[in-house]
């Protein structure tokens, strides 16, 4: 029996096999080539994500770079100068990601890597538009980092530091024809709680000691020898050295950042401090019918009080501190004196000149918590200058000063500053040798001024350059500097003159017993700025 | 007929030959991308590894902070303070020694120990110091201290990444 085939058609059967393994490998290809584009993919990410890593940790080095560049410069009064500026380097055309400009900023990178570079700037605003103005707070440092075509940008957001948070005493004085920075007067015990340094010589007198924790010789480029030694260096402490001057800004220029105005010369900075000072505004005093001697508003008044000079007459006007006098005692008897009181609200006063002999009756209290006025609590800052030609007067406080605190707080010293600006001359803190109080009594212990006290005229002459040769600084100017003099009795167990707090200035004079208590600050809105601290941190 | 049947059968065998071919290319040619890829992938592993290693050291720095970290030798010529050492969590930051880590970056006691693969050094670089007696110094607050921490293969001593950052105290 014939089998029956099916009948096929072998013409439509050619090829098949061809198309079929055609078809196969078409589908085998994108099924692997898929799989390849997602695994290279991946490994692409991979790869981006370790460059995106070391790109942040080099963004970061470079805000870190900033902060440094920001406290080198902390006596530059050019803006310019003062930080890294948003404005793209001349021949730089990278671009970052999303922008259509080439990446702004001084360009780094870390010593010892070569792996990458980063691009830093300082600016008034986020988006890094306005470059800092030296005084702005907060402002902004971003930062680029960039690893082999992988960005990663970060942007912190600061506020300055203060000067006055450094250095129980720091004396940067070093000119020609005047090397010497500190002057201790024979037989002075001089006590310093804090890190100390100098840029120039020390001279000590006869039994004079000056004792320090932590000392710092400064601009050893200009001296290898006279400056402090490890007899200066308390038990258990040290003593370094730095080959580069430390430079702080002069007080003209501090208060040119303060008051907004970086752009004008020392004359009209000045002027305009006179003219825009509280001295009329700002002095407090007791009311005739105060309750009790409180510093509240209800108990106080705004005081008679005008002009520049702060001397012992100022208080001629100034109403007396309740309890402070009893008629009811036989004045032979037990004479005590009415005490009358000025209060010095949150400000800026400017004094021509500074004469305060030591009065029972006088009383001075700096009220930075506005308790008389019942105000906004705020700095106290007082600017001594005069306009005259030469400053033809030292200036002199002989006079205890009070300060007022929050309730159940210390007293901050960040809350009263003194600026002496008087070149060659000098701002004189002195406990008296024998001083009684309203009550007759013989005083003891010492005189305490809680503040921090700058006298800045001249910058130190002398530079390391970028290959560490020691070379002349542009301050070659006839200038002296000011000095600030602790003046404290004759031996420290009768009575020190104390500044809790720190001093700045180009040189500093110890006669008698004196102390300085370094106590650093948080508030330093208006203080001369020495770097920033950072506030916030973002990755952009 | 015959002739023309026996061509048609012919023609498939060459088709199949042609197709094997083709399927034998496209196969090869995949196993060898996917072998590239492998070789990527754990070339990526690796320096994913060294990457942890690098991180975690710079933040351990950070956390230290630029005060607490060590100090090396002083060179007047450069001005700059060197230390050269590594993170050990037993010792701390140790001068001249190097750190050990197996392949998924766990710290090892010693380079033989089981497993070795990543070794790790830290180098510090100090600008602006205070200069102390001989070639000692100490930090300031405005001295930039430059952390580069770099990564390499135990095996044959070649990097495998670097890792560098700047900190500071703040202020001058």
């Amino acid at each position: 029996m014939k089998q029956l085939r099916p009948k096929i058609n072998r013409r439509r059967e050619g090829g098949i096999a061809l198309v079929t393994a055609l078809m196969i490998s078409l589908a085998t290809a994108m099924v692997l080539g898929a799989s390849l584009a997602v695994v290279l993919t991946s490994n692409s990410l991979g790869w981006s994500q370790v460059r995106s890593e070391t790109a942040l940790q080099l963004a970061d080095a470079g805000v870190n770079s900033e902060l440094q560049y920001l406290s080198q410069n902390v006596a530059q009064v050019n803006i310019t100068l003062k930080s890294s500026q948003p404005v793209a380097a001349v021949g730089v055309t990278l671009k970052y990601p999303g922008e259509n400009y080439a990446v702004k900023g001084r360009q780094g990178t870390v010593p010892g890597f070569d792996g990458g570079v980063f691009w830093v700037y300082s600016s008034n605003d986020a988006a890094g538009t306005v470059a800092w103005d030296g005084v702005s707070t907060p402002y902004y440092i971003t930062s680029s980092g960039y690893v082999n075509k992988t960005w990663s940008r970060i942007q912190v957001t600061c506020k300055s530091s203060s000067l006055f948070n450094l250095f129980a005493s720091g004396s940067q004085g070093s000119y020609s024809g005047d090397t010497v920075g500190v002057v201790a007067n024979p037989g002075a015990g001089v006590v310093i709680n804090g890190p100390t340094t100098i840029n120039g010589q020390v001279t000590t007198g006869t039994g004079a000691t000056v004792t320090s924790p932590q000392v710092i010789n400064a601009n050893t480029c200009t001296y290898s020898s006279g400056q402090y030694t490890n007899t200066n260096v308390a038990s258990g402490g040290k003593l370094v050295t730095k080959k580069t001057p430390y430079v702080y800004p002069t007080c003209a220029n501090v208060y040119k950042q303060s008051c907004g105005h970086p752009e004008e010369d020392d004359d009209h900075a000045w002027a305009r401090c006179k003219s825009s000072c509280n001295n009329s505004t700002g002095v407090y005093t007791y009311r005739s019918d105060a309750n009790d001697d409180t510093i509240k508003s209800s108990n106080c008044q705004r005081a008679t009080f005008s002009g520049n000079t702060l001397n012992n007459s100022c208080w001629n006007n100034a109403k007396t501190r309740p309890g402070t006098y009893d008629s009811n005692w036989w004045w032979w008897w037990n004479p005590t004196v009415s005490v009358q009181t000025l209060i010095f609200e949150p400000g800026d006063y400017y004094f021509s000149s500074v004469q305060l002999a030591y009065d029972a009756s006088c009383e001075m209290v700096v009220d930075p918590q506005a308790f008389a006025s019942g105000g906004t609590p705020g700095q106290v800052r007082f600017w001594v200058h005069d306009l005259a030609a030469n400053h033809p007067t030292d200036d002199s406080i002989a006079l205890p000063i009070s300060n007022t605190c929050a309730n159940g707080q210390a007293v901050d010293p960040g809350m009263f500053r003194i600026y002496c600006g008087k070149d060659n001359k000098e701002c004189r803190f002195t406990r008296p040798n024998s001083c009684k109080d309203w009550q007759g009594n013989t005083i003891s212990g010492d005189f305490e001024f809680k503040c921090g006290v700058y006298a800045c005229t001249k910058q130190p002459n002398t530079v390391v350059n970028s290959s560490g040769a020691c070379q002349q600084q542009a301050d070659d100017s006839t200038k002296h500097g000011c000095k600030i003099h602790l003046y404290g009795c004759s031996t420290r167990s009768k009575g020190c003159a104390k500044i809790t707090g720190s001093c700045l200035s180009d040189k500093m004079i110890f006669d008698g017993g004196c102390t300085l208590n370094f106590q650093a600050s948080a508030y330093c809105d208006k203080d001369p700025s020495c770097g920033a601290q950072i506030t916030g941190w973002c990755r952009k | 007929m015959k002739t023309r049947r026996r061509s048609k059968r012919g023609f498939t065998l060459v088709e199949a030959i042609i197709a094997s071919l083709i399927l034998t290319v496209a196969i090869v040619a995949m196993f060898q991308s996917w072998s590239t890829c492998f070789a990527q992938n754990k070339k990526l592993i690796e320096f994913t590894q060294a990457e942890e290693i690098d991180k975690s050291v710079l933040e351990i720095a950070k956390v230290f902070g630029p005060m607490n970290l060590p100090t090396g030798t002083y060179s007047s010529s450069t001005q700059l303070g060197t230390w050269t050492g590594a993170y050990i969590p037993a010792t701390g930051w140790t001068a001249s020694a190097t750190a050990y880590y197996d392949f998924t970056g766990t710290q090892l006691a010693a380079s033989n120990s089981t497993g070795v693969y990543f070794k790790a050094t830290v180098i510090i670089t100090d600008a602006g110091v205070q200069v102390g007696t001989g070639t000692t110094y100490s930090i300031e607050n405005s001295t930039l201290r430059s952390i580069v921490v770099t990564t390499s293969r135990v095996r044959d001593s070649s990097v495998v990444l670097a890792m560098a950052t700047n900190i500071i105290v703040g202020g001058a």
